[in-house]
C-alpha cells in the first residue's frame, strides 16, 4: 500500500512536470526560437550607438580604399595609359603592358579573377561602397539620440553627409572611367540584396547623380572634422566641393567648377606644404590634403604589390635591386615635364633623375618589418589644394579669364621654385594641364587631365610622340572610356559594351 | 570459480543419477534437460522453452542450459526467442535434447525501430534495411559507418582516406549536397538520441561517429523512404540510420564477456620512383633531347654528380610508411537484478597509421541502466563518455610533408635529425583530443494497458581541442608556427510523447503523439602564433604575431509529431505521420515547416485465396509510400546579414609572415557586410524533399529465399545554395537562398538466401544487395544557367539534367600531334589551331575544338562524368559448419568517375623549368610507367614533358584525367571458430571463440589511382591522401 502511494506520487510529480514543460515550450515558442548572431554584428543588432555609426562610415571609406587599390585601380587608370609611361619601355608584371598600350580589349579567362586587367574592367567594389552607403543612409537616422555621446543632430548630419559623399564619389569615379554605368535604386538597400538587373545609364545621368548626391553631402557637412586625426581622410565640406569641382570640370561646366573650386581655395582651411618638404604631402594628412584614402599606418599599409613596389627600386626600395617595374618614359619626364633643374618637384619628387631609370619617390615612405618585407605607408592623395587651385585656373582659362588663371598657375609654379608661366593666352589651358602633369605626376590625375585637354582643345597627348594611343577619331568614338569585362556582359543581358570597344571585345 | 567447479561436479553427478532414474520416470512426468547453443557454439541464454499447448515453460540459463518437466511423455517442445528461428521438437521420450538455434536473419517477426516506437517488420509499410551488430563486429575501423559498404541496398559508404578515424562518405539513395566537397550525411539516431554528424564541428575533420564503439552496437536500422523518415521531419531528408546498442535483458543472469583482437595494417605499396644515378641519367637524357632547355642554368643537383651534397640516393617514401598495429579490447558486463537491467562496457581501440605519426586511440566506457522504481514507471539511463586522442603527422596538416607535385628528388642528403622530423618522431607535433559525452535519461509511465507516456532528456557534449606546431623544418618559411583550435558543442534535447497500442477485433492501432525541443551551441576558439621558440605543442606564449578569435553560435528547434499505424486483419496496412518543425534559423514567417507521409501495404500472401501458393510464397507484400521530409542546412544565421571588420584591400599587409590583417580605416574599426561573400537570404526557409516509394517483400520456400525490391524517386526542392553569382550592381559577389532543385531516382534490390537445407550441418547464406541511383539537377537560379564551382583548372558544374558536380573538361581524343604540320589550320585565317591564343605544335594533345573556332578556350569544355556512383552493392557469403564460420564480403561500385590528380600532378611536376626544378624534385623520376611524347612517331598516352606551348596540357581540365572510378572489392573475409561448450568448460569459461579477419583483401579496377574508392568527396585524388591498407587481425572472445 505504501509503495502504491509512493508510486502514484512519483507519477503525479512526473506528469505534472511534463505538462509544465509542454505548456512552457508552447507559450514562449516564438521567443524560444529567436536566435540572433552573437559573435558578429549584423543588421539585426546594429545602429544603436554613435560608435557603430562611426564604424559603419569607416567601413564605407574602407570600401573606397578597396576600390581604388584593387588592381592598382587609381594609378592603373589615372597614370599607366598616359605619356608618363612609354610603349617602348616594357612594363613589368602581368597585364600592365596591356593597360599601358590601351589594349584594354585583351581577353582574360573568366575564371582569372585575380588578373589586374579584369579588375580594371570591373566596378564591383564601387557598388559595394554604394550599397553600404545606402544602408548607412537608411540606418543612421535610426540610431536613437541616446546612443550619441555628444551633439546627436550634428553627428548624425556628419555621418549622413559622409555617406552621401561616398555614394557621389563612387558614381563620379566610375563615370570618369567607364562613362555610363548603372544607377541603382537608392531605396532597394536595407534588408534584402538587390538582385535586379540594371542597364547602363548615360555618362550625363551618372554625373547628374553624382552631382545631386554631392549637393546633399554639401548640405550636411561642415568644414570642421570631429577630430584632427580625421583630417583629409574623411570627407568634410571641402572634400565635397573638390569633388564637385572635378565633376563640373569633367562635364565642361567650367563656370560652376570655378565657383566651387574657388570656395575651396579661399576657404582658409588648407595651406600649401613647403615644396622643400614635398614628400610630406604623400605621407598624407598634410595641410594641403583635401581628400585622401588612409593607408599610411602600420596596420593599414600596403605590402609587396602596392604602388611603391612598381615605382621604386634600391635604395628607395631595398627589396628591388633591379630596375623599376613600371619604367617611366624618360622623354616625358626629362624632356617634356621636368626640364627645369630648379623645379623642387623634380629635386624632391624624384630619385636618380639623371640616370636612364629615374624613380618617382612620392610613394617611398617605406618601413621594413623584415629585410624582405617592405610596407608602403603613403595615403592615396585623391584631391589636394594645388590640384583644386590648378583646376580653378583651368576653369578660368577655359572661360577666357586668363589673368586670374595666371595668378593661380604662377602661385603653384612659384611654390616649386619656378618663374611665372610664359605661355601665350591661347596656350594657357594646355600650359595649366602641363602644370598639373608636373604637380600631380603619378597621382591618378594625368589621364583625365588629358581627356579634358582633348575635349576642350582637341589636343591628343596620350602617349609620347611616337606612340599616340588615341587619335582624334578614336577620341570622338570614346576610346578613353574603358570597356567593361565580358564577364559582366554575359551575366547581365541588359549590359552593353562600352561603344568604342564593343566590336573589339570577344 | 571453485564454487562453479563444484557446481559442475554436482550437476554431473545429478545428471548421472538422472539417467539412472529414466525407467521410473517414463511412467509419469518426463524431465527434459539440454544445452542450447547458437551456430557459433556459444550458449544461448534466455530462450523460452515451452511444452506446446500448455503454459508450462522455462528459460535457458546463462550456460544455455534448461530443464523442463513435461506433463506428458512425448510432448512437443517449442524453443523461441527473438532473433532466432523458432524450433519445435518432439521430445519423443528423450530426456536430453541439445539443440542449435538458427539465427533468424530475415525474420519478419523481428522488430525494427522507426522513431519513437518499434514495429514488427512484417507490418511495416516503409523501406527499412537492418544490419545486425554481429555482422560488423570486430572489423578493424574506428567508426561503424566504414563498415556499411555493400551491406544495404541504396546505401553508399565510401572511404575518403585510410587515416584512422577518417570520415566516410555515406549517402542513402544518392547525394543531396550542392555544396562542393560537402556530403549530405544521413541522420544518425543512437538509442533514440539524435546524432547529426552534419552539425558536429571539430578541428581536423575527424569522424564524429568515432565516438561510438562499433562493438557496442546490437543492430542498425536504415530508414530509406519518406514513410520511415518523416517522423524525423526536418532532419529525415537524407535518410535515417537508427542505431541500437546492446542492453541487458530481463531475467538474464550476469554475464561477463571479454573480447580482444590485435592486427596489423600492411604498409602501403610505394609508388615507383627512379632514384640515384638512374634518375640523373633519365633527366639529363630528357633535357638534352629537348630543344628548349638552356644548359647554362642547369641545376647543380643534376650536373654535379661528384658532390656528396647532391649525389645521394635517398628513398623518401620509406621514411613515412610502416606496418602499423591495431589493438581492440572490449569488456562488458550484462545482466539483470530484480526488475532492473544493466550493461556496463568499456572499449579500448588503438590504431596506428600506416603513415608514421598518425594514430587514433579511443577509450569508450558505456553504461546502460533500466530501473523500475514503481510498477508502472520505468527509467533508463544511457551514459557514454568517449575519449579520443588522435595524431596527424608532422603537424602541417598534410599526409606526407611533400605533395605529389613537389616530391623531392633522391639527390638530397637527409640527416638523422631531418629524418626524425619528417617522420614526426622528434616531438609531439600534433595532438588532437576529443571528449564526447552522450547521455540520455528516459522516463516511461504506463498510464493504462494501452497508453504510455515517455519523457526523454538527452545531452550531447563534444569537446575537441587540437594543438599543433608546424616546425620550421617543414613550414617553408623556416619559422616555427603554433596553432590551437578548440571546438565545444553542446546539444540538449527534450522529447515527450504518448504511445498508444490497441486491438479491436481485426483492427489494430498504434499511435505516437509527441513534442520535442532542441538547442545547440557551438563555441570555437582559434589561436595561432608565428615564429615561436618552442619545438612542441607546449602552448602559445604572449608575444608578437599572435592571432586569436572566438566564435559562438546557437540554434534552436521545436517540433510536434504524430504517427498512426493501422491494420485490418494484419494484412491491410496503413500508416500516416505528420511532423511540424520550427527552426531558429528562419524568420518568423518562414519558421515553421510541415512534413508528412502516407503509406500502405497489402500482405497478399495472408489472403485466403493465396493459401494454395503458401508453400512457394511464404510472403508476398506490396507497399507504397509518399511523403515529404526536410532539411535545414542553412547556416545558423543565414537570414541575417552579418557584418565584418575585415578592412583588407589589394596587397594590404602587416608584413610577410604576419597573418594579421587590417580591421581599421584611419584607426577606426570598420563595419560592413562582407561583400566578397554571400548576401544574406532574409527569406531562407526549409528545403523540402517529396519522395515516392513502391516496394515489394517476397519470401519463398518457407522464407529460405527473401527478396526486397524498391523503386523510388526523391526530389530535393529549394536546396539552399550559398554561392550563386550576384549581379555586379548588388555590391555582393554571391547571393544565397533556396535556389536549386535536384532529383534522385532508382531501384534497390536485396536478396537473402539459405542455400542449404535448414537441417544441414553445413549452412550457407548469401546476401546480395544492389542499388541503382540516377541523380540530376532539375532547377537552377538565373534562368537555369550552369553554376560553375571550383578553380578554372578544375571546374565542376551544376547544370540542369546533369548529375551534381559533373566534371567540365576539354575532350582529348586521338592522341598526340606528331608534327607541327598535323595541327589543324583554320581555313578562314590560315592560322594554326591555338590554345587560349597560343599555337599548338608537335607533342601537344589533340583536344576537340567543340565550337569550331580554332581556338581552344573555356567554351570548348564539355560535361564529362561525375563523382556520383550509379550502381552500388555487395555480396556476402557466410558459411558455418559446427563451430567454424567464414564470411566473405564483396562490394562493388559502378558508373562513377574520378578525377585523377595523381597522374596529372606527377606529369605537371615534370614540366616546370626542368633544368632548374628537376634538380630539387623527383619530376619525371616519379612517373612510373606513364608514357609521354619525346619524338615524332611515339605512340604514347601523354603529351611532351618539355617542348610545348600549352601550359595546362597535364591539368585536370583534360578528359584524359577523368577516369572510370568503378571497382569490385573483396572487402572483408572473416573466419571464426567457437569451441564447443564442453571444451569451454574444461577451460573454465562459458564460451570461447577465436576469430580472424582480413580487410581490403583484393580490388579489381580500371582506374590508375592507387585506390579509386579513396578520393575526396569532389571525386578528386592527387595520390597524396592517406592510403588505405590491407588489415589482418586475430582475436579472442571469452564469456565468463
Amino acid at each position: 500500500m505504501k509503495e502504491l502511494i509512493k508510486n502514484n506520487q512519483l507519477r503525479y510529480v512526473f506528469n505534472f512536470l511534463l505538462i509544465c514543460m509542454v505548456l512552457m515550450s508552447v507559450s514562449s515558442c516564438k521567443k524560444f526560437l529567436e536566435e540572433k548572431p552573437q559573435s558578429n554584428s549584423s543588421d539585426a543588432n546594429y545602429w544603436l550607438t554613435e560608435a557603430q555609426g562611426n564604424s559603419a562610415i569607416a567601413g564605407g571609406y574602407s570600401l573606397l580604399r578597396k576600390a581604388l587599390n584593387d588592381g592598382l585601380f587609381h594609378y592603373a587608370h589615372g597614370d599607366l595609359p598616359t605619356d608618363e609611361f612609354s610603349s617602348e619601355r616594357a612594363i613589368g608584371g602581368e597585364d600592365w603592358q596591356f593597360v599601358q598600350n590601351m589594349e584594354w580589349y585583351t581577353a582574360v579567362p573568366s575564371a582569372s579573377t585575380y588578373r589586374p586587367l579584369m579588375k580594371l574592367r570591373r566596378f564591383d567594389n564601387f557598388y559595394s561602397a554604394i550599397n553600404w552607403a545606402n544602408r548607412c543612409i537608411a540606418g543612421i537616422p535610426t540610431i536613437p539620440a541616446s546612443g550619441y555621446k555628444s551633439d546627436a543632430e550634428a553627428k548624425k548630419r556628419q555621418f549622413l553627409g559622409e555617406a552621401y559623399f561616398i555614394r557621389a564619389f563612387s558614381y563620379f569615379y566610375m563615370g570618369r572611367v567607364f562613362g555610363g554605368v548603372p544607377i541603382i535604386n537608392d531605396q532597394s538597400s536595407s534588408e534584402e540584396v538587390d538582385l535586379n538587373s540594371y542597364r547602363r545609364s548615360t555618362e550625363a545621368e551618372v554625373f547628374a547623380k553624382a552631382t545631386s548626391d554631392a549637393k546633399i553631402a554639401q548640405s550636411y557637412l561642415t568644414w570642421d572634422y570631429s577630430t584632427a586625426a580625421d583630417r583629409a581622410v574623411r570627407a568634410n565640406k571641402g572634400a565635397v566641393l573638390a569633388l564637385l569641382a572635378h565633376i563640373y570640370a569633367w562635364q565642361g561646366n567650367y563656370a560652376a567648377c570655378e565657383t566651387v573650386a574657388d570656395s575651396v581655395v579661399n576657404s582658409g582651411s588648407y595651406g600649401y606644404v613647403d615644396r622643400a618638404n614635398y614628400l610630406a604631402i604623400f605621407k598624407g594628412q598634410s595641410t594641403e590634403g583635401i581628400f585622401e584614402i588612409a593607408q599610411n599606418s602600420a596596420n593599414e599599409a600596403t605590402g609587396p604589390g602596392g604602388i611603391g613596389t612598381f615605382l621604386l627600386k634600391s635604395p628607395y626600395l631595398t627589396t628591388n635591386t633591379g630596375t623599376t617595374s613600371w619604367l617611366l618614359d624618360t622623354v616625358t619626364v626629362k624632356q617634356n615635364l621636368f626640364t627645369d633643374p630648379d623645379d623642387l618637384r623634380r629635386k624632391n619628387g624624384f630619385g636618380l633623375f639623371n640616370t636612364a631609370d629615374p624613380v618617382c619617390i612620392k610613394y617611398s615612405n617605406i618601413t621594413y618589418t623584415s629585410s624582405t618585407s617592405p610596407l608602403t605607408m603613403n595615403n592615396i592623395i585623391v584631391f589636394r589644394l594645388s590640384d583644386i587651385a590648378l583646376l580653378e585656373a583651368e576653369a578660368q582659362a577655359a572661360q577666357g579669364k586668363n589673368p586670374q588663371a595666371r595668378i593661380l598657375l604662377d602661385n603653384v609654379r612659384s611654390l616649386a621654385g619656378l618663374g611665372g608661366s610664359t605661355a601665350s593666352d591661347s596656350d594657357l589651358f594646355s600650359a595649366i594641364i602641363e602644370e598639373r602633369g608636373r604637380e600631380l605626376f603619378m597621382e591618378g590625375h594625368r589621364f583625365y587631365d588629358l581627356v579634358r585637354l582633348a575635349r576642350v582643345k582637341g589636343i591628343y597627348k596620350f602617349g609620347n610622340s611616337s606612340s599616340n594611343k588615341i587619335n582624334a577619331t578614336e577620341f570622338q568614338a570614346g576610346k578613353y572610356f574603358w570597356p567593361i569585362d565580358p564577364v559582366l556582359v554575359q551575366a547581365n543581358a541588359l549590359f552593353t559594351q562600352t561603344p568604342f570597344w564593343a566590336a573589339r571585345m570577344l | 570459480m571453485k564454487q562453479n567447479f563444484t557446481n559442475h561436479i554436482l550437476k554431473t553427478v545429478f545428471g548421472v543419477m538422472f539417467y539412472l532414474l529414466i525407467p521410473w520416470s517414463a511412467f509419469a512426468q518426463t524431465k527434459v534437460t539440454g544445452t542450447i547453443v547458437d551456430k557459433s557454439n556459444r550458449p544461448v541464454p534466455g530462450i523460452s522453452v515451452f511444452e506446446k499447448g500448455t503454459r508450462n515453460g522455462t528459460t535457458s540459463n546463462v550456460d544455455g542450459k534448461y530443464a523442463i518437466t513435461l506433463s506428458k511423455v512425448g510432448a512437443t517442445m517449442t524453443f523461441r526467442m527473438v532473433g532466432y528461428i523458432t524450433k519445435e521438437i518432439a521430445s519423443a521420450g528423450k530426456n536430453v535434447i541439445d539443440l542449435t538455434m538458427e539465427d533468424d536473419n530475415q525474420t519478419l517477426n523481428e522488430v525494427v525501430l522507426v522513431g519513437y516506437q518499434s514495429v514488427s517488420r512484417k507490418k511495416t509499410t516503409a523501406s527499412i534495411s537492418t544490419i545486425k551488430g554481429k555482422a560488423i563486429e570486430n572489423t578493424p575501423y574506428a567508426s561503424f559507418d566504414q563498415m556499411l559498404q555493400g551491406r544495404v541496398a541504396g546505401l553508399t559508404s565510401l572511404g575518403t582516406s585510410g587515416e584512422p578515424g577518417a570520415k566516410s562518405v555515406v549517402n542513402i539513395r544518392g547525394s543531396n549536397s550542392i555544396s562542393s566537397g560537402v556530403n549530405s550525411y544521413p541522420l544518425y539516431v543512437i538509442d533514440g538520441v539524435i546524432f547529426d554528424v552534419n552539425d558536429m564541428p571539430n578541428s581536423y575533420g575527424t569522424n564524429p561517429l568515432a565516438a561510438i564503439n562499433p562493438n557496442d552496437i546490437e543492430s542498425i536500422d536504415v530508414l530509406k523512404d519518406a514513410s520511415a523518415a518523416a517522423i524525423y521531419g526536418s532532419r529525415g531528408a537524407n535518410g535515417v540510420i537508427m542505431v541500437k546498442t546492446k542492453r541487458g535483458q530481463p531475467g538474464m543472469p550476469p554475464q561477463i564477456s571479454a573480447n580482444v583482437y590485435q592486427g596489423i595494417s600492411e604498409s602501403p605499396t610505394l609508388r615507383k620512383i627512379i632514384t640515384g644515378a638512374a634518375e640523373r641519367r633519365l633527366k639529363m637524357g630528357l633535357i638534352y633531347g629537348s630543344n628548349r632547355v638552356n644548359q647554362a642554368d642547369l641545376s647543380m643537383f643534376l650536373t654535379d654528380s661528384l658532390n656528396s651534397a647532391f649525389n645521394n640516393n635517398t628513398d623518401w617514401q620509406s621514411l613515412f610508411v610502416q606496418n602499423a598495429k591495431i589493438t581492440n579490447a572490449d569488456v562488458s558486463m550484462t545482466g539483470s537484478e530484480g526488475r532492473s537491467q544493466y550493461r556496463f562496457s568499456t572499449g579500448f581501440y588503438n590504431e596506428q597509421g600506416v603513415i608514421t605519426g598518425f594514430s587514433l586511440r579511443r577509450i569508450a566506457p558505456k553504461l546502460y541502466l533500466s530501473l523500475n522504481p514503481g510498477k508502472k514507471i520505468n527509467v533508463t539511463f544511457d551514459i557514454s563518455p568517449t575519449f579520443i586522442k588522435t595524431q596527424h603527422g608532422v603537424g602541417d596538416g598534410s599526409t606526407y610533408p611533400f605533395s605529389t607535385q613537389g616530391f623531392p628528388s633522391s639527390f638530397w642528403k637527409v640527416n638523422q635529425a631531418q629524418r626524425d622530423t619528417y617522420k614526426g618522431n622528434t616531438d609531439n607535433l600534433d595532438e588532437d583530443q576529443t571528449v564526447t559525452l552522450l547521455s540520455n535519461v528516459k522516463v516511461t509511465d504506463t498510464i493504462t494497458k494501452h497508453l504510455t507516456i515517455t519523457s526523454s532528456f538527452s545531452s550531447t557534449y563534444n569537446h575537441n581541442r587540437r594543438d599543433w606546431l608546424v616546425s620550421g623544418l617543414v613550414s617553408g618559411t623556416g619559422l616555427n608556427n603554433a596553432y590551437s583550435n578548440e571546438y565545444v558543442t553542446n546539444i540538449w534535447e527534450i522529447e515527450n510523447y504518448l504511445n498508444y497500442n490497441n486491438n479491436f477485433g481485426d483492427h489494430s492501432f498504434s499511435a505516437v503523439l509527441g513534442q520535442e525541443a532542441q538547442g545547440q551551441t557551438n563555441k570555437t576558439t582559434y589561436a595561432s602564433a608565428i615564429d615561436v621558440s618552442s619545438n612542441t605543442v607546449s602552448g602559445i606564449s604572449p608575444g608578437n604575431n599572435l592571432f586569436a578569435s572566438t566564435y559562438i553560435e546557437t540554434r534552436k528547434r521545436l517540433g510536434w509529431f504524430g504517427r498512426l499505424n493501422y491494420d485490418y486483419k494484419g494484412r491491410y496496412l496503413f500508416s500516416a505521420s505528420y511532423r511540424r518543425d520550427a527552426s531558429s534559423r528562419y524568420n518568423v514567417e518562414k519558421r515553421w515547416g510541415n512534413f508528412y507521409s502516407l503509406s500502405g501495404g497489402w500482405i497478399i500472401s495472408d489472403e485466403p485465396f493465396f493459401a494454395k501458393l503458401k508453400n512457394t510464397f511464404s510472403l508476398l507484400k506490396l507497399r507504397g509510400s509518399y511523403g515529404v521530409t526536410g532539411n535545414d542546412p542553412a547556416n545558423y544565421y543565414g537570414q541575417y546579414q552579418l557584418y565584418t571588420t575585415d578592412a583588407r584591400y589589394y596587397n594590404s599587409s602587416f608584413g610577410v609572415n604576419n597573418s594579421a590583417s587590417a580591421t581599421t580605416y584611419n584607426g577606426v574599426t570598420v563595419t560592413m557586410p562582407n561583400y566578397e561573400g554571400s548576401a544574406a537570404a532574409k527569406n531562407v526557409t526549409w528545403e523540402r524533399y517529396p519522395q515516392v516509394n513502391l516496394g515489394a517483400d517476397i519470401g519463398l520456400f518457407k522464407d529460405r529465399v527473401n527478396i526486397a525490391f524498391d523503386w523510388y524517386s526523391r526530389d530535393a526542392n529549394d536546396l539552399y545554395y550559398q554561392n550563386a553569382i550576384a549581379p555586379v550592381t548588388s555590391g555582393y559577389q554571391f547571393f544565397s537562398g533556396n535556389l536549386v532543385s535536384l532529383r534522385n531516382t532508382g531501384f534497390e534490390f536485396t536478396l537473402n538466401t539459405n542455400n542449404l537445407s535448414p537441417s544441414s550441418k553445413l549452412q550457407w547464406q548469401t546476401t546480395f544487395t544492389a542499388g541503382i541511383n540516377d541523380n540530376y539537377i532539375t532547377k537552377l537560379p538565373n534562368g537555369g544557367q550552369d553554376l560553375i564551382v571550383g578553380n578554372s583548372w578544375s571546374q565542376q558544374t551544376l547544370s540542369v539534367g546533369q548529375p551534381v558536380f559533373t566534371y567540365k573538361v576539354y575532350e582529348v581524343a586521338g592522341g598526340i600531334y606528331q608534327t607541327d604540320a598535323e595541327v589543324p589550320t583554320d581555313p578562314l585565317t590560315g592560322k594554326k589551331m591555338t590554345f587560349n591564343g597560343v599555337t599548338l605544335k608537335a607533342g601537344d594533345m589533340k583536344v576537340v575544338d567543340q565550337n569550331g573556332d580554332y581556338n581552344l578556350d573555356l567554351n570548348d569544355k564539355i560535361p564529362y562524368g561525375s563523382p556520383n556512383s550509379r550502381i552500388t552493392g555487395g555480396l556476402t557469403n557466410s558459411f558455418s559448419y559446427k563451430g567454424f564460420s567464414i564470411s566473405v564480403l564483396c562490394t562493388f561500385i559502378k558508373g562513377r568517375s574520378v578525377w585523377n590528380g595523381y597522374t596529372s600532378d606527377r606529369l605537371l611536376a615534370s614540366t616546370y623549368s626542368p633544368n632548374i626544378v628537376w634538380g630539387n624534385t623527383a619530376g619525371p623520376a616519379a612517373l612510373g610507367g606513364l608514357s609521354y611524347w619525346v619524338r615524332p612517331g611515339d605512340d604514347v598516352d601523354y603529351a611532351t614533358l618539355t617542348d610545348s606551348n600549352v601550359g595546362d596540357r597535364f591539368g585536370l581540365q583534360n578528359s584524359i584525367f577523368v577516369e572510370n572510378g568503378s571497382f569490385f572489392k573483396v572487402k572483408n573475409i572473416s573466419l571464426g571458430y567457437a569451441f564447443s561448450p564442453q571444451i569451454a568448460q574444461v577451460l573454465k569459461v562459458k564460451g570461447l571463440r577465436l576469430y580472424g579477419m582480413i580487410d581490403n583483401v583484393y580490388m579489381y579496377t580500371k582506374s590508375s589511382l592507387p585506390d579509386p574508392e579513396f578520393v575526396e568527396i569532389t571525386g578528386y585524388s592527387n595520390g597524396s591522401g592517406f592510403p588505405p591498407s590491407k588489415k589482418y587481425t586475430l582475436g579472442l572472445n571469452v564469456t565468463f
